[in-house]
């Protein structure tokens, strides 16, 4: 294979400078000489009738625009994916306390939020339901419809009671994971401005225009072709700013429509906290077997995720986690049942991770337990039992593409020193006010939607006549760092310079249709797509450059700025040429489409190849408890991946840290409490991430697995990098106090007494 | 978003306190403003608040030694108390909690005299100033008063405070030779995280290290902060030994549930305060 010029080279973001230097604009910056501001009035109660709603008075306070309702929804109240039952405003019911009621717009802000005061609305309660337990059971109060469970996904494999038949130890565990948020920077924001056709315009930080098209399409009653959604710079996301978006941006849209002018809306953090949805919390219940040697039998999984409010994208979230139950191991026979309950709290969805995070707590968990059982070393357990080439998943699918778990177990011990260091820390005093501990996480993830969905992208390059070059790509960039990578990639094949290369804002009006921004599938889809747009331009390029330059030499290249001959020779500067299409009547312009390989799941039978390939990872945490107040210290973590090939190695590394970190957050810290349904953290202030002092010493090590079906090989890092912290960081706890933490997060509380203490 | 607010710029100690007389509750004094101004976010407000700002008082700030007293104006942030020498070396537990205290933003704006109004049972300056024996100077319409911290706060968010008086002055008495200090903090994450517990510590040896002086002050462990007396008695008068340190540190555990009864949070800070405590007298004594 030939050197890359500029994959695989460490560059700077492309949009670095703009977001260090305070240039990049986000939506709260958008401003119009005659915007009006809106505001939401939310509900006082998690499940409710709603009898009446008068805006009379409102209208008439000082500054206000318009005041609507559910009933002035254009079109149809309700959007969503697999089951559209989200409304932009309650309309016959309220489902949890951060649903809106009604939405003002005024000329300033102050005056919209003084006109919340002036609406009337009464609700006649109803009997609500927080738990997902007590929502499962017969006769509780239905929230949509008379059951509240309405997802139920599994995976089946061989005959589970066979599985335990065979097994000489066999073990019963539950594990619990926290309701947390995304914790994006930026909070909601979005501006809509009236076309004057019709139609509308709306920008803001939304991570998925498409979808968020799709819900604008169904409530304003418009067709797509009338709707522009333009992204600004996007103030962390982490696949959070999808469905709470799209009801902010139909909101603004409303409102915009309605009053013949720009809206504005901004949510504040608190706002935020209470309207937008949160990461799926789990209880997850396992039986496992395995032989005296530690080879795995059998594995029974029973997972339920409490919903909240509303549908989103719960079914695929579960299903994700029902798919990946096993971990990256090789059990002959498993039997896991994954459901989704609705519940009057605030709504979950799609967080980094996207079901993974739950799943892999539970199963990394249960190995480390197991082995303890068996008497054997974590790391010995996960070697013995793991997924290699052409083994078979929990969901009978045989991995034909090269598998590098083991690779990324062996590097990470390496890099830890995992048996010395084990040993070393077993010999401390049991009692010793300040223990040390080490553990390890792994997991298996398949790569983009999957069965979820068709698996699709776009990218368009254009050469200009001066040889600089713009991408569009139906893609978003959301802090994950993907413009880079397209960046890297169009300068690669067109052989021009990263700095000649610009890529412009997400535009549903310039770009087909090309899925949502999720699923660490940017670089392996929106990669590929921009791979082919760039190479047909390319095509383009060389036939000209061979009739300018009289020659029939197929070996020419592009290579930085130049057209070179085989000798290396060069022959025409690429602005040169850009200029020469342009006379000689060729455009420069071409359109790449990249649709991932065909999957099949059967959900009947609970079984399939439900992803085209995988990535593999390894985690490894030191820890220091402090046996006296229940204090962790993380001292140093390791973070393996196989990534395919790294396009970016400093975005790798972005990925990692930052995976880590929020990782580690859900270990030890994160979880937003509720009470009866109403949120008691709803700041920074009582919800905790980690800081940059809390962040061990870390060391990134990036395996190199070229996949088939990735841009020069490439795969995903962007969420397999939050999946495994957790539970890396809690068996290595568990490993310092000898006590098995069980339930997230991991605060000073459970490390000290082995639960969770309850605010009254 | 903020409220509407109607704001004055005082020039004079003098001139505060007789706005405060004159306007009554509706004032506030404006320092740092870390905690303030997020009191001000949210709702509309009942009646009109005027704030009152001294922070461009001259001289308010300013750290000092006297001859027999470390003096801290109220206006001295948590970043000059933590990077000050003279309170580094007269006043050790506070430029310690000084220094753990928020993340430096935070430091940089608050105000010690803010943290002891504020009267938050997390303060960080508070169980430092308590086992320092600290007083406050206050100065009012009618004149000016000296008040040891535990007369000052009397319970959560609650100070006996007359409305117009303002504090200007933390006055530490020098401590005697061969003071041994120490100061302890437990939080969620290192930094920006309010102190779950603190505690802070004074013991003076005689010569034949029998403990003369013992001083505990708690954050977070009582409503009303103050010095563990009870604890300090089990010391005092006696050479310390890891039975007797152990011994105080369940009797700070015994003062706060006495006082506080048992919460939810109590099976969690009973076996923690009591560890805390234990730490910071063997902090104190070097023997950590």
């Amino acid at each position: 294979m030939k050197d890359f010029k500029v994959v695989g080279k460490k560059v700077r973001r492309v949009d670095a400078l703009g977001k260090v230097t305070g240039q990049a604009r986000y939506a709260a910056d958008l401003a119009d000489p005659h915007m009006l501001y809106g505001a939401v009035l939310r509900a006082s109660l998690s499940h409710a009738r709603v009898v009446s709603i008068d805006v009379s008075q409102a209208v008439s306070f000082p500054g206000v625009e318009a005041v609507l309702t559910a009933a002035d929804v254009p079109g149809r109240n309700r959007f969503g994916t697999m089951i559209p039952n989200q409304r932009v405003l309650a309309d016959d019911k309220v489902r949890f306390r951060g649903d809106g009621l009604a939405v003002v717009a005024a000329r300033s802000a102050r005056e919209a939020a003084r006109a919340l005061s002036g609406i009337r609305v009464q609700l006649e309660p109803l009997s609500a339901v927080f738990s997902p337990e007590e929502a499962m059971k017969r006769g509780a109060p239905g929230i949509h419809g008379k059951s509240n469970i309405f997802v139920h996904h599994k995976v089946r494999k061989g005959r589970i009671a066979d599985g335990f038949r065979r097994a000489d130890v066999i073990l019963r565990r539950t594990y619990t994971t926290a309701l947390i948020e995304h914790a994006y920077l930026e909070p909601e924001a979005v501006m809509a401005r009236p076309d004057g056709e019709g139609g509308v315009l709306v920008e803001g930080c939304v991570q998925n225009m498409y979808t968020t098209r799709r819900g604008l399409s169904t409530v304003l009653r418009l067709p797509l072709a009338k709707i522009r959604v333009v992204q600004t710079t996007v103030g962390g996301s982490f696949g959070g700013k999808d469905e709470v978006m799209t009801v902010l941006a139909a909101r603004a849209a409303m409102l915009a429509l309605r009053t013949g002018r720009p809206v504005q809306m901004v949510n504040s953090r608190e706002e935020s906290f209470h309207e937008s949805y949160k990461r799926h919390p789990y209880v997850m219940e396992y039986r496992i077997g395995a032989k005296k040697n530690g080879r795995l039998t059998a594995l029974e999984v029973r997972m339920v995720a409490n919903a909240g409010a509303y549908a989103t994208t719960t079914p695929f979230v579960v299903w994700r986690s029902v798919v990946q139950c096993a971990g990256p191991y090789v059990v002959p026979h498993v039997k896991a049942d994954a459901y989704g309950v609705y519940t009057n709290t605030v709504y979950t969805g799609a967080m980094r991770g996207f079901g993974s995070p739950q799943g892999n707590f539970g199963i990394e968990l249960l190995m480390d337990e197991l082995a303890g059982e068996l008497g054997m070393d974590p790391l010995d357990l996960r070697i013995l039992n793991g997924i290699r080439t052409g083994s078979r998943t929990a969901t009978g699918q045989k991995l034909d593409q090269p598998v590098a778990f083991i690779e990324t177990l062996e590097r990470s011990a390496r890099s830890i020193n995992w048996k010395r260091r084990r040993e070393e820390l077993d010999g401390q005093p049991r009692n010793a006010r300040r223990r040390k501990g080490i553990g390890m996480a792994a997991s298996y993830r398949g790569c983009a939607l999957g069965a979820e969905g068709t698996d699709a992208a776009g990218a368009v390059v254009s050469v200009q006549t001066d040889g600089s070059v713009i991408v569009w790509s139906g893609i978003a960039e959301v802090g994950q760092g993907y413009y880079t990578v397209i960046a890297q990639i169009t300068a690669e094949v067109l052989g021009v310079n990263l700095a000649d290369v610009t890529v412009l804002p997400y535009d549903t009006a310039i770009m087909s249709d090309s899925g949502p921004s999720v699923a660490s599938r940017s670089t392996m889809l929106g990669g590929t797509a921009t791979r082919r747009a760039a190479g047909r331009v390319r095509r383009k390029m060389l036939a000209e450059a061979r009739l300018i330059l009289r020659t029939k030499a197929k070996s020419m290249d592009l290579e930085r700025g130049w057209v070179v001959s085989s000798g290396g020779q060069r022959r025409m500067r690429i602005r040169d040429l850009a200029a020469a299409c342009f006379e000689r009547g060729v455009a420069l312009f071409e359109f790449g489409w990249y649709k991932g390989p065909d999957i099949h799941w059967d959900e009947q039978r609970g079984r399939g190849s439900p992803y085209f390939t995988y990535v593999y990872g390894t985690n490894m945490a030191e820890v220091e408890v402090d046996q006296e107040t229940g204090e962790v210290r993380v001292l140093q973590f390791v973070s393996a991946h196989d990534v395919g090939r790294v396009v970016n190695p400093q975005g790798v590394l972005g990925q990692i840290y930052g995976g880590v970190a929020m990782g580690l957050g859900y270990g030890l810290l994160e979880e937003v409490e509720e009470r009866e349904g109403r949120l008691v953290t709803e700041n920074f202030d009582e919800y905790l991430i980690p800081t940059s002092l809390d962040m061990p010493q870390m060391k990134a090590v990036m395996v190199e697995n070229p996949d088939r079906h990735g841009p020069y090989g490439a795969k995903s890092v962007g969420e397999p990098t939050t999946e495994i912290a957790a539970p890396a960081v809690v068996n290595a706890i568990c490993h310092a106090t000898g006590q098995r933490v069980r339930d997230l997060p991991a605060n000073l509380e459970r490390v000290l007494l082995g639960k969770k203490l309850v605010r009254t | 978003m903020i409220r509407p607010l109607k704001y004055r710029r005082m020039r004079s100690i003098e001139e505060t306190c007789s706005a405060l007389m004159v306007l009554g509750p509706s004032a506030r004094v404006l320092a740092g403003g870390t905690d303030l101004i997020v009191s001000l976010r949210g709702a509309e407000p009942k009646e009109d608040v005027i704030l009152l700002d001294i922070g461009t008082i001259p001289g308010l700030g300013e750290i000092r030694e006297e001859e027999r007293a470390l003096v801290i104006g109220s206006l001295a942030s948590f970043a000059q108390i933590a990077l000050s020498p003279l309170v580094r070396q007269l006043a050790s537990p506070l430029a310690g909690a000084a220094a753990r205290m928020g993340n430096p933003q935070v430091r940089n704006r608050a105000t010690i005299g803010g943290n002891i109004c504020n009267a938050s049972p997390c303060a960080d300056s508070v169980p430092a100033l308590i086992a320092l024996d600290a007083r406050l100077h206050f100065v009012s319409t009618e004149g000016e008063h000296l008040l040891p911290v535990e007369e000052t706060i009397d319970g959560p968010y609650s100070t006996t405070v007359p409305h117009d008086a303002l504090l200007t002055d933390i006055v530490i008495p020098k401590l005697p030779a061969g003071a041994l200090t120490s100061y302890v903090r437990l939080a969620r994450r290192q930094a920006a995280a309010k102190a779950r517990m603190a505690v802070a510590v004074v013991l003076v040896p005689d010569e034949k290290g029998n403990l003369v002086d013992v001083r505990i002050g708690c954050g977070s462990v009582t409503p009303r902060p103050h010095r563990m007396r009870k604890a300090e008695g089990r010391l005092l008068g006696s050479v310390p030994t890891d039975e007797r340190l152990a011994a105080s540190a369940t009797d700070v555990a015994a003062e706060m549930i006495q006082e506080t009864g048992i919460r939810w949070s109590t099976e969690y800070k009973e076996p923690a305060v009591k560890a805390l405590t234990r730490r910071a007298l063997r902090e104190a004594l070097g023997w950590d």
